[in-house]
């Protein structure tokens, strides 16, 4: 083993002219992470929960919209029971992780609900979720 | 008349490039909002099992919550039977669970209590930690 060190002399500055591509790098992978609303819903006011858990794979989330007049509503088309179990059933052959949120008002009746629940049994969507928002 | 030239740049300087892309990456952070999953999970059971899997439960080991309203909530458990303020729920259902562990606890909205109702139910039993929880609608000969 030498004595000798061999000193490299490195620049400790970040060069500037790199501060566009990094700022660009940025920029487009928000772009691109960025997913959009793809359904409109319903008009609801969601019921408060103390023990709202997040739902860990938000993608395999299916939105069954119910509003205060006790519509019932799946990619923005207003179904009926049957047809909404139809389309459950026919996503659940595709993805069967597929957990059903129910974004309904806190004032729907619960008939609609209890029949949007029975629906899902009928299709084979046991799992299912209340949407909810923490207490404040 | 006399024009007067002045001698202008078409070319974007480079120098701020930086500069806009930076606009814009604040423009996407501010605007991005992550659409959130929340909400209180449940497992349905399946919709006609067969008999054998049928499970008879004592009385004594079923506990009724018979939701009207939300200020209209009937407690039934063998032959107590009263109404029941929400907040009162948790420590009532807590308490019972440790005098005994075996109890299902059961959640009958009326066909036309407002579902937030139902949610505040559920909410006060997943706080009391009762895991064993039954949903199902009053029947018209029920409550």
């Amino acid at each position: 083993m030498g004595n000798f060190k061999k000193r490299t002399k490195v620049e400790a500055a970040i060069p500037s002219s790199s501060l566009a591509d990094m700022a660009f790098l940025l920029l487009i992978f928000f772009m691109v992470s960025t997913v959009f609303k793809t359904e409109q819903g319903l008009k609801i006011t969601l019921p408060e929960a103390e023990m709202t858990v997040k739902v860990e794979k938000r993608r395999n989330v299916r939105h069954v919209w119910i509003n205060r007049a006790g519509t019932v509503s799946v990619d923005d088309v207003p179904v009926n029971t049957f047809k909404m179990a139809q389309i459950l059933n026919s996503d659940l052959q595709s993805n069967p992780a597929i957990i059903v949120g129910i974004r309904a008002d806190a004032l729907a009746p619960y008939n609609v609900v209890n029949d949007v629940l029975e629906g899902c049994q009928l299709a084979g969507a046991f799992r299912v979720q209340f949407a909810t928002t923490t207490e404040k | 008349m006399l024009k007067r030239r002045t001698r202008t740049s078409d070319e974007i300087p480079t120098s701020s490039m930086a500069d806009i892309a930076f606009l814009l990456l604040v423009f996407f952070l501010v605007t991005t909002h992550f659409l959130e999953e929340k909400g209180l999970g449940l497992v349905l059971p399946e919709p006609n099992p067969p008999v054998e899997k049928i499970a008879k439960i004592r009385k004594s080991n079923m506990m009724y919550f018979i939701v009207y309203g939300r200020d209209q909530i009937m407690m039934k458990h063998q032959d107590e039977e009263r109404t029941m303020a929400i907040p009162e729920i948790r420590n009532f259902v807590r308490a019972s669970l440790q005098a005994n562990d075996q109890l299902i606890v059961s959640i009958k909205p009326d066909p036309n209590a407002p579902y937030g109702a139902m949610i505040d139910v559920l909410d006060e039993l997943r706080a009391a930690d009762a895991r064993r929880i039954t949903l199902g609608q009053l029947k018209p000969d029920e409550g």
